[in-house]
């Protein structure tokens, strides 16, 4: 029978998502052809969509003061920061995703081997 | 799931402690330690939970190995029968010396004693050793009472304790020979029985079998009973009438027609346990001890004497349970427990055992041999098997008793999948299923003293599995039990009653007691 981890089912559904959103925002930041491109639009697209909302004026503040006179370590680490909070509001989705495709595929297993020992049965070749 | 919320609270307290950093501000800290220590009790209580949740109450046998699929055997801590289905008795079957008495029957007694000390059991021992007793005493097991078919000093019963219809119904079973000519005999035996014991009973003063045995053989008696029962007020009539019709036959046509009933019944009125059987005020009532949850250790080694009390008081327990399907509702539970019973069982064993069974009074057997289970008859082995939820195969030399054993923790399905590869045919699947004992008769020979092969039930609420383990019965401390003796009772008295022995069988001695009476009397006045 399968499970969250007989299938590795959290390594898909936990590791790899997390993963995913994390390395964007820790890839390097470039200049191309007047462009910015890499990690740091990342980072700021994220502080400003995700994170800057939820703050009250004087958190925001404070916040934009702490931005600003920081390096690339601390974006990254406000980047995670941002990442882990989404990542934990679709954990629940992602759970219940899991639990359902065990149970289908446990469902189908099950019923084919019943299907098999009936035949089996029926005909007597024990 | 509870991971899932673990996790999401983990990265609340995350951003609380960014909060802290951000504004300087303590809540945030304060509110970061709260989520933490909300989050490690969630998940220390959830294991907690688990732990608990997977052990059953029951009788602990340790670690074990559990051998539903004997394929793929798991190592479990704790093997547990659980409470419920140990009341439904079980059946063990195990060579000498195989740890049947000690592991399993004290192991038992000593469960119930510690974990159920609210309901009495009734161990019979068939074997009659005196270890047997010693080693549970030494163990812990305060018994109430103790009967011995031999030993003087034991406790007393009264074989005609109970309502007058169960009397008849036991001694029915108990005196009346059967005969495949004819059933004349125990017809009119049987007829005597149900007119003379609700006359006897209808006295209203306490009676054994000895008053039984006197006005059936002594015609003064039978006078001396049907002229105080004419003087009572509140016997139904039909009682009179019928003790009249039966008493006024000649005493040697009354005589003969019983004989074989009264060879019977002198099994219970002379000898040296006599006594102890028709105690007017016995010290043991059965009735009382099953109500009030007391213990009982009945010893009975093994002859015809014992046999033939071993009878009378396992019907005796019969009455108590018909008393408690009359009475209906739940009852407390008192096990009865059999240990090499082998020899003691009887045509009327079967329907007792049901019986008892219904109404909270559960049997437990521990057997040497399969062959002890058969002498009893087919159909009592069947029935055995199909009542008892638990069975535990310990040590069997025997190949019969292996077979039987073998037979009964039955066979497990396994299942192959195959898959080949075929440069002509390509790749395929094939299923192959089989059917394979659970156990083989050399499994059962290699077990060691008190390890055995069970197989139980578990309750999962409305859901039930069937499982099969392999355990050691844990050795109960049984330090010192070389210094317990038997015990000793008080001098016994036969206690007040109608006491037409002492009247009509003892002569000699209320003759004597007169003239000491006499002679007082004579002295004092002189």
């Amino acid at each position: 029978m399968l499970s969250w981890y007989r299938l590795q089912l959290w390594v898909f559904y936990f590791l790899c998502p997390l993963f995913f959103l994390l390395v964007p925002g820790f890839l390097p930041t470039l200049e191309l052809k007047g462009k910015t491109l890499g990690g740091g639009p990342i980072r700021e697209w994220a502080v400003n969509h995700l994170f800057m909302p939820v703050l009250n004026d004087s958190a925001s503040l404070a916040f934009t003061q702490f931005w600003y006179s920081t390096g690339v370590v601390g974006e990254s680490g406000v980047y995670a920061l941002i990442v882990l909070n989404v990542f934990a509001l679709c954990v629940p989705v992602f759970y219940g995703a899991g639990c359902a495709q065990i149970y289908i595929i446990n469902r189908y297993k099950t019923s084919s081997y019943r299907a098999q020992r009936g035949k089996l049965k029926r005909s007597g070749a024990h | 799931m509870r991971f899932v919320v673990a996790f999401m609270l983990l990265v609340l307290a995350v951003d609380c402690l960014v909060w802290w950093q951000l504004l300087d501000n303590l809540w945030g800290l304060l509110a970061s330690g709260l989520i933490v220590a909300v989050c490690v009790g969630l998940v220390v209580s959830g294991k907690l939970k688990a732990k608990t949740g997977q052990a059953l109450k029951g009788w602990d046998l340790g670690e074990g190995l559990d051998i539903t699929n004997p394929d793929e055997p798991l190592a479990v801590e704790r093997v547990i029968i659980p409470e419920s289905i140990l009341s439904l008795g079980f059946l063990g079957l195990g060579g000498p010396g195989s740890g049947k008495s000690e592991s399993v029957a004290i192991g038992y007694m000593e469960y119930m004693y510690r974990n159920q000390s609210e309901s009495g059991f009734a161990f019979f021992c068939g074997k009659g050793q005196k270890d047997v007793y010693q080693k549970c005493v030494a163990a812990g097991v305060a018994f109430d009472y103790f009967f011995s078919s031999e030993l003087p000093h034991s406790d007393s019963v009264n074989l005609m304790e109970g309502q007058a219809h169960h009397v008849v119904d036991r001694l029915c079973g108990l005196l009346i020979g059967e005969t495949q000519s004819t059933t004349f005999y125990a017809d009119e035996q049987r007829a005597v029985l149900a007119t003379v014991v609700p006359v006897l009973k209808a006295l209203g003063e306490p009676v054994n079998l000895r008053d039984l045995y006197v006005v059936l053989t002594q015609d003064h008696a039978a006078i001396y009973v049907m002229r105080k029962l004419r003087d009572l007020e509140y016997v139904e009539p039909y009682i009179v009438e019928m003790a009249d019709q039966f008493f006024s036959q000649d005493i040697e046509k009354r005589v003969s027609t019983i004989r074989g009933m009264l060879n019977r019944l002198s099994n219970f009125v002379l000898g040296p346990s006599a006594m102890r059987l028709n105690a007017y005020q016995p010290s043991i009532s059965i009735e009382r001890c099953v109500q009030g949850g007391q213990r009982i250790y009945w010893h009975f080694p093994l002859s015809e004497t014992a046999k033939s009390i071993a009878t009378a008081v396992t019907d005796m327990h019969q009455s108590v349970a018909m008393m408690r399907q009359q009475e209906g509702g739940d009852h407390r539970l008192y096990p009865l427990m059999f240990d090499d019973w082998g020899d003691f069982f009887y045509a009327r064993f079967g329907p007792m055992a049901a019986r008892c069974r219904s109404v909270s009074m559960p049997l437990s057997f521990l057997f040497q041999s399969v062959a002890q289970l058969e002498s009893v008859g087919r159909t009592f082995k069947d029935e055995l098997d199909d009542t008892v939820a638990t069975k535990i195969a310990l040590r069997v030399m025997g190949d019969e008793s292996g077979a039987y054993i073998v037979k009964k923790f039955g066979q497990y399905e396994t299942l192959e999948l195959s898959q080949h590869q075929n440069p002509h045919n390509g790749t395929g699947e094939g299923t192959s299923a089989q059917r394979i004992d659970r156990l083989s008769i050399s499994d059962l020979k290699d077990l060691d003293v008190g390890e055995a092969y069970l197989n139980t039930l578990e309750l999962h609420g409305p859901k039930s599995s069937n499982r099969f383990f392999r355990a050691r019965f844990p050795l109960v401390d049984m330090v010192g039990w070389e210094s317990v003796d038997w015990p000793v009772k008080d001098k016994l008295t036969q206690g007040k009653g109608l006491d037409l022995w002492g009247q009509y069988m003892n002569r000699g001695e209320q003759e004597k007691a007169v003239h000491n009476e006499v002679r007082q009397l004579i002295e004092e006045s002189a």
